[in-house]
């Protein structure tokens, strides 16, 4: 499941490389998401930088998506911050967004929304 | 006056295509001159140019200028900010716009003068503040300036300037470094460096941000210290109208902005030393962008007006799928002011697209179907959409379980349900949206122009950074880059300038249309927002993301057509030619912009990057070159494409 999904990513990026007409060496690579979580989570957590006001608004975000009709799975990233320090086990960011990186699909998402590619 | 401009570009050579006009109507040339394949070191963008310039006002008679020029005085005298009167104000710098690259500027050279900074809406109201995504960066041991290079490069279809790409990339680190110092605040990891992320088109992590809003965060902290400092005035709902320009031989110099106070309804003049150009992108001439309203290209149109020449202006960014309005079953009242992109993480984990006679297409484009890159999936959405004369496609995700759906995309779901659709039973309904101008007002390595005095910074600028194709996350990058370098040689010019008190009266002055009356404002209201629909729906139709000689000609009639009946209309109920209004002028912008797009998209003869055409469909290695247009020496003749103060009165 994990390498289809690599094998997906990789056509996903690949064509990134220039055609071959070009007269430029061709390049392709690979986002390891499964690389990407563990480099974090091996690293020893040192003290946290004080809690940014984006904390702040991203915790109005999440309020406001919760009075919405639908459930969702968000409020089970926020038992993340177990030790105080609002740690995203996932991508090992202190004080960042919520949930999975945002740049696993290569561009930039929160919660299915996309602002930069 | 010249600016002595270090280095060259080396690696691109400077041949241009150019463009005859046909007929009349035609405003802007596209010159085609070999410099004898000349990659001269001491040929930078701009000083070639000029050199060109040159050349090209030896042939032609110049347009009629207002009798109240006079050359630039001599006479020595000094003034800092002072208040003539309450429609003139002095500046030493006058900035247009407060995104990053506005603002970032503003900090550094207030420090040698007095600033004013000039924004047409609220301060923070930019791209900028919607840039939720990150800045790219060289800031891990383990990456390098060269790798963010070649990124930058392979994105841009070697259509980049070598050089930009290298001063960028070099650059960056420290720009991001005194963001920091500045009090921007931006995401740790857990060893207390900055959380680095890795975006699509990027071999290493380098996007520092801060959670999901660096733009605003980044527009947050320099507002902060631009209210805090003495020496900068902000003028928010200042309307900027036209460059104030004068001929000092050979060059063209600018001497300020005229601007519409939009609250008063008052016409504010600067006269300033020196002018930032940071006015930002262009998004408005789509139907369909991610854009805020403010984005109407008024800098590339006032810049092109004042004799600067604009640089790739086909090259328009678009993301494949943003929620589609006219398929949600409740229509939202209000228009969306700008698009809701649809991640490609919804394609990522299995979502596909749909026309709407539920024909599965992708396959037809490419083997990898929904998995294609999105170049790709735009291109065939749009080719879609232009064979069946659709306004949209589906990506269906409703086969998937509904909670991995809901916890993938809350937003989404959140978003489309508030209009009546459930995406866990219902496909969405989509279509590209415009999102960054890559092309814009050709800028040198400091941020020079060819028009002395005139520098610009941001989206508005085409340095050489993007090319073909703008890398994610580089556009917040190139901004404080230029904005930064742009700082010294401003202040050198702003040392050898004097201000002549008497050039407030140089031009005729904007007028703001009292005397019409509210039934013709209205009137004219009305046909203007008409008339901007209908450009729009011109734009998508035929200056889409799959191009043609035939659409882009088709276009070009059109828009013409359109341009001309507006004004007739225009002037047949009253108004004037130096009549001003907001929706108005940024009309006469937005015809500007699109005219500039589809002359550059019919120039160039090759596909690449952003710019596909069907007649052209491959890479040339020939063409790759910018695409440059010269400004127009002939007198242009419509009210869309002279500067408001060198109108011709009957």
């Amino acid at each position: 499941m994990a390498a289809a999904r690599r094998i997906n990513l990789n056509r996903l990026f690949s064509s990134l490389a220039p055609p071959s007409s070009s007269n430029t060496v061709s390049k392709t690579w690979v986002i390891d998401t499964a690389a990407v979580r563990s480099e974090y989570s091996d690293r020893i957590v040192k003290l946290a930088t004080q809690q940014s006001p984006q904390e702040n608004q991203d915790q109005e975000t999440v309020k406001k998506q919760e009075k919405e009709e639908i459930t969702h799975q968000d409020s089970q990233n926020e038992e993340e911050d177990d030790d105080g320090l609002d740690l995203n086990k996932e991508t090992g960011e202190i004080g960042g967004p919520k949930g999975p990186e945002p740049t696993r699909f290569g561009d930039w998402e929160r919660n299915g929304r996309c602002s930069d590619f | 006056m010249t600016t002595s401009i270090a280095g060259g570009s080396s690696n691109l050579h400077y041949r241009l295509s150019f463009c005859q006009a046909k007929g009349c109507g035609q405003t802007s040339r596209i010159s085609s001159l070999t410099f004898n394949g000349c990659l001269r070191n001491d040929i930078s963008w701009s000083d070639g140019l000029s050199k060109l310039l040159k050349f090209q006002r030896h042939k032609f008679s110049r347009s009629t200028i207002s009798k109240n020029w006079k050359p630039l005085g001599t006479r020595k005298v000094s003034v800092s900010s002072c208040l003539r009167d309450s429609t003139v104000k002095y500046f030493d710098f006058a900035v247009i716009g407060s995104g990053v690259a506005g603002l970032r500027y503003a900090l550094e050279v207030a420090k040698y003068g007095t600033v004013a900074v000039i924004t047409k809406a609220e301060p923070h109201e930019s791209n900028t503040n919607y840039a939720q995504g990150g800045v790219s960066a060289v800031l891990s041991p383990s990456d390098s300036v060269e790798s963010h290079m070649q990124d930058t490069m392979v994105a841009g279809a070697y259509l980049c300037d070598e050089e930009t790409v290298r001063v960028v990339c070099t650059e960056g680190p420290d720009r991001i470094r005194e963001l920091i110092a500045m009090g921007a605040m931006f995401d740790h990891g857990e060893d207390g460096n900055l959380h680095l992320a890795r975006e699509g088109g990027h071999s290493h992590h380098r996007i520092v941000h801060a959670a999901d809003m660096t733009g605003r965060e980044i527009e947050r902290a320099l507002l902060e210290a631009v209210v805090n400092d003495p020496n900068i005035s902000v003028f928010e709902h200042h309307f900027a109208i036209d460059l104030l320009t004068s001929q000092d031989s050979p060059d063209m110099v600018c001497h300020g902005v005229d601007t519409l106070n939009t609250e008063t309804q008052q016409v504010v003049r600067f006269i300033s030393k020196v002018t930032l150009l940071a006015s930002g992108g262009a998004g408005h001439i789509y139907p369909s962008t991610t854009n805020p309203q403010v984005a109407t290209g008024d800098g590339m149109a006032m810049a092109h007006r004042a004799q600067a020449v604009i640089s790739n202006m086909e090259f328009v960014q678009f993301h494949p799928t943003a929620l589609a309005d006219e398929g949600l079953p409740i229509k939202p009242i209000i228009a969306r002011e700008n698009a809701f992109l649809i991640t490609e993480a919804v394609r990522g984990d299995g979502g596909i697209l749909y026309n709407l006679d539920w024909e599965r297409f992708m396959p037809l484009y490419d083997e990898r179907a929904e998995l294609a890159p999105r170049d790709v999936v735009a291109r065939s959405i749009d080719d879609q959409l232009k064979k069946r004369c659709e306004k949209y496609v589906l990506l269906d995700i409703s086969h998937k379980p509904r909670e991995k759906i809901l916890s993938h995309f809350p937003n989404i779901a959140a978003e489309c349900l508030h209009y009546g659709l459930d995406i866990t039973r219902q496909p969405i309904p989509v279509v590209p949206a415009a999102h960054y101008m890559c092309g814009g007002v050709r800028a040198g390595l400091q941020g020079e122009t060819n028009v002395q005095g005139l520098y610009v910074a941001g989206e508005v600028a085409c340095t050489g950074l993007h090319g073909a194709n703008r890398l994610a996350s580089n556009s917040l990058l190139e901004a404080l880059v230029f904005a930064r370098r742009a700082v010294q040689p401003s202040i050198d010019h702003m040392k050898s300038s004097s201000l002549d008190l008497s050039a407030s009266n140089w031009w005729a002055r904007p007028v703001v249309p009292h005397s019409l009356g509210s039934n013709v404002m209205d009137d004219v209201l009305r046909k203007t927002r008409e008339v901007r629909k209908e450009l729009q729906a011109i734009m998508w139709k035929y200056v889409g993301i799959v191009r043609s000689t035939t659409r882009l000609e088709t276009a070009e009639v059109e828009i013409n057509e359109l341009e001309a009946q507006w004004e007739k209309c225009l002037f047949e109920k009253g108004w004037e030619q130096t009549m001003v209004g907001l929706e108005a002028c940024e009309m006469r912008n937005l015809f500007c912009c699109a005219k500039l797009v589809v002359s550059s998209a019919l120039a160039r003869h090759e596909s690449r990057g952003l710019h596909y055409t069907i007649d052209f469909p491959h890479l040339e290695e020939s063409k790759r070159l910018p695409t440059v247009i010269l400004p127009s020496l002939v007198n242009n003749n419509t009210w869309s494409s002279r500067q408001l103060h060198k109108q011709v009165i009957f």
